[in-house]
């Protein structure tokens, strides 16, 4: 028992964000330069390797939490593990997504959050295994975290595809390099769905967490900083499903909205840290340290960038986002009628 | 009388606040707004879950942060304590309500149309659309075919005939439609749910000492707005007796040290090796002719009828012995703060400099541990009380190095000028906190969340989808719709190759 320990498994967490750069910078090759499928296929292989990596690195965590605690501990106890299970979720989802969809033009977009979430766990947070306090030794606990983090790595990759929207929607000069399958209504469709499986899995999360903390603490709602943010962020996208389904806000102010809502699941990860040491608010989630000037900045512009588009003049969007031909068929409309009676449904 | 017509019927006032709640601008304005406000509570400290510094009113706290003016106007607008505001709590209800009436407009529609859809269909109702679309006919019976086709891939079919017109409709996936009815009506079970837990429920806190008794009352009145007072006033006071037979504090041992303490003497390590692993009540909770008996414990709560009793927290209190003179006196420690000792014992060094007490030595003792010891999940008997004490010097201001503080180990400290000998007592003071709460609503409300998670999975992993077709006999018009333009496209091609041979 004695031999486990924590540190062990750190050098090869070290190795892993090496892999999963090296299959970023191949999916940016196959993106930008190379579209040749062995391309494709290199980084993908990579990522895997990365990812195969990183299971083993959690894994080895678990093993050890089991030997301090006796029973199974999901790694996520701190900041730096919490970080790290939610890039590891990123890239299982994105890995999914690949495979299911059946390509790898979007493998930048899929890496986009690990690879800034890794490069987080680099800078200097701490890298202990925390003492489990007894509140977080519930079963809920581990329900609740998977389903906020899934839903969290849903909208990080909604996020991914909403940038590149809105970069591909300049029609930047330095974005003409980039494969052309990447329509504007892909982006904005996949974007959407990636929020559709967010929101139920949030709302699934909000609620484990609710009765985890009923359970624990005898009240399942203390408007904890925390617990705020994650009830802002579900209004967010609360909203921009309403105004999507019945306003049509698709395209553009879609993918601004989907930066907001980022931005919010940001604060209720990290920033609510942030908050909590800056204005002193005593949340009982305090044991989950970091933010830091980092993340402040990084906060401000997921904020400011979006306002500032906002108030940008709209990109001409794509002709056929909202109404895609039907021009293999002959529409109804073309037809004459005779029939003068009945305009209606 | 239709929606409408009521509508036209109410009164002015009404009638706007009717369209208020039906409007979905309205409804995303309120969700802004009340995003706005629920991150405003997180900026401001709320009083909830402030803490003021030690020797500060949670009053003075505000003032020393934003000044006498501007804590002034913050607490006009009631934002040290936002969630619990009226303005909050209406913009909460204006959301429920407005979610079940938009429902309640729409739902008679949805109803009529689910059970008396309008099949028949002229061919200006196809060319009104710009996603309706003409296939030719090529096959016999090509209403038939497509009848079938559509049974077959679920969808409810109905027919009617046209003269040499026949008219299909079919649906799937209405499932959806109530999903969508359920999520808005989940709202405001929801909220009623909790807004019942707050009127007829209680909930509070209670410090029990080990081996004591207490009786709990329960007053539905304590804490209630004015406005709800009448509702309760009739409702008795409970009264539980809790019996409180043991109480222990059990430490685990770390495998490895935290890099943070890497730095610590190696001769105080081990007191950073033990951690808090559990804190254990066996309690008896009885209620007239009830009673239960049993282990209460963080996340193990114990429960009497509707009552709940959460193991939330524990007091560990030491003591330590100050030997003058020969003679030995006993007085509390103060851990988590610097002290000094005076004639009568520890005070701190603000209140020694005030009374004029000769200091040399100011102290700083680490939170006491004791209780069972398990390492690996096993007991391996118990440690201490034991604690780390820092001492600092008057004259040359550095803090010593610290000395692990066992009932063992005596300190040379001066007391007044004089020497004498500090050691810890074996003397312990534990104190088991409970929350404990009795809260009806808490069915209603977890009946409301489910309903709203599994009604938000049908409604957006559940695909409706409206088939309208006219097959006249040498074309047939066809409209899909509900499910977008990529799926009316395939569907479109399937059945252009199933009329075409």
């Amino acid at each position: 028992m004695s031999d486990v320990t924590a540190a062990q498994g750190l050098q090869l967490y070290d190795y892993v964000m090496i892999v999963y750069f090296g299959a970023f910078v191949l999916y940016a090759f196959h993106m930008f330069w190379i579209r040749h499928k062995a391309m494709g296929a290199s980084a993908s292989l990579l990522l895997w390797l990365a990812w195969a990596g990183h299971t083993v690195f959690l894994t080895q965590r678990a093993i050890f939490y089991y030997h301090q605690h006796q029973g199974f501990v999901l790694p996520a106890t701190n900041m730096f593990e919490a970080i790290s299970f939610f890039a590891w979720l990123i890239v299982l989802m994105y890995l999914v997504g690949e495979f299911v969809i059946k390509t790898r033009i979007f493998g930048v977009l899929g890496m986009i959050v690990p690879i800034a979430a890794m490069a987080y766990t680099a800078a200097g947070i701490s890298t202990d295994p925390r003492e489990i306090m007894p509140a977080l030794k519930s079963y809920w606990l581990v329900f609740h975290i998977v389903s906020v983090f899934l839903a969290y790595a849903a909208f990080a990759i909604a996020f991914s595809l909403a940038i590149m929207y809105l970069l591909n929607s300049r029609r930047d000069q330095a974005l003409k390099l980039i494969d052309p399958r990447f329509s504007l209504k892909f982006l904005d469709e996949w974007s959407y769905r990636m929020v559709l499986l967010g929101f139920p899995l949030l709302t699934l999360g909000i609620f484990l967490g609710a009765v985890w903390a009923d359970s624990a603490w005898g009240r399942y709602w203390g408007w904890d900083p925390k617990e705020t943010w994650a009830l802002i962020t579900w209004l967010i996208y609360l909203a921009f499903i309403h105004l999507r389904v019945h306003w049509r806000w698709v395209g553009y102010r879609s993918a601004l909205f989907n930066i907001i809502g980022f931005a919010s699941v940001l604060i209720t990860f990290i920033g609510v840290n942030l908050l909590d040491k800056v204005f002193k608010l005593n949340s009982i989630h305090a044991y989950a340290e970091g933010g830091g000037t980092f993340m402040l900045v990084l906060l401000g512009l997921a904020v400011l960038i979006p306002t500032v588009l906002y108030f940008l003049p709209a990109p001409k969007e794509e002709p056929g986002l909202e109404e895609d031909q039907l021009s293999e068929f002959t529409l109804a409309s073309d037809v004459a009628t005779e029939d003068p009676e009945e305009s209606q449904a | 009388m239709s929606t409408k017509q009521k509508q036209q019927n109410l009164p002015e006032p009404l009638n706007t606040i009717w369209s208020g709640l039906k409007s979905l601008p309205v409804a995303v304005g309120v969700i802004i707004v009340l995003a706005i406000l629920s991150a405003l509570g997180t900026i401001i400290p709320q009083e909830h879950l402030a803490q003021p510094p030690m020797g500060l009113t949670l009053e003075q706290m505000y003032i020393e942060r934003f000044g006498a003016q501007k804590y002034a106007i913050i607490k006009q607008l009631g934002l040290t304590h936002i969630y619990f505001t009226p303005y909050f709590f209406i913009l909460l209800v204006w959301l429920s309500v407005s979610a079940v009436v938009c429902t309640a407009s729409r739902i008679k529609n949805t109803i009529q149309a689910f059970q008396q859809p309008r099949i028949k269909h002229s061919p200006r109702f196809y060319a009104n659309s710009k996603q309706a679309i003409v296939l030719d006919n090529a096959v016999a019976d090509p209403a038939a075919k497509l009848e079938h086709d559509l049974r077959e891939r679920h969808y409810r079919v109905m027919t009617a005939a046209d003269g040499e017109a026949t008219n299909i409709y079919a649906d799937r996936g209405y499932l959806q439609r109530w999903a969508i009815a359920a999520i808005h009506v989940s709202a405001i079970i929801l909220l009623a749910g909790a807004v019942y837990g707050k009127i007829y429920g209680t909930e509070g806190y209670i410090r029990m000492a080990d081996n004591s008794e207490q009786t709990l009352r329960l007053d539905f009145m304590h804490g209630k707005h004015r406005l709800v007072e009448p509702l309760v006033s009739r409702l008795p006071v409970q009264e539980y007796q809790l019996d409180q037979d043991s109480f222990r504090i059990d430490y685990d041992k770390r495998i490895e040290l935290p890099s943070m303490f890497a730095g610590i003497e190696p001769e105080l390590q081990d007191y950073y090796l033990y951690f808090v692993k559990d804190y254990v009540s066996n309690l008896t909770v009885s209620r007239g002719d009830q009673s239960i008996s049993g282990e209460v414990k963080v996340n193990h709560p114990v429960r009497l009828g509707k009552l709940n009793i959460y193991q939330s927290g524990y007091q560990q209190r030491g003591y330590m012995l100050i030997e003058q003179d020969g003679q030995e006196t006993e007085y509390p420690l103060p851990s988590g703060l610097w002290f000094v000792i005076g004639p009568n014992g520890p005070m701190t060094p603000e209140q020694a400099m005030s009374s004029g007490v000769m200091v040399t030595e100011a102290f700083f003792a680490e939170p006491l541990k004791a209780g069972m010891l398990y390492v690996g999940g096993k007991p391996q008997g118990e440690i201490g009380p034991l604690t780390i004490l820092r001492t600092a010097r008057m004259e040359d201001g550095a803090a010593s190095q610290g000395r692990m503080l066992t009932p063992e180990v005596t300190e040379q400290i001066t007391v007044d000028g004089r020497p004498a000998t500090l050691r810890l007592s074996s003397k312990l003071e534990n104190y088991s906190d409970f929350s404990y709460k009795l809260d009806p609503g808490i069915p209603v409300l977890y009946f409301g969340w489910i309903l709203m998670i599994i009604s938000i999975a049908l409604a957006m992993y559940v695909p409706f989808s409206r088939v309208h077709m006219r097959v006249e006999p040498q074309r047939t018009f066809v409209l899909q719709s509900g499910r977008g333009i990529e799926s009316a496209k395939r569907d479109y091609a399937h059945w252009r190759d199933l009329l075409s041979h």
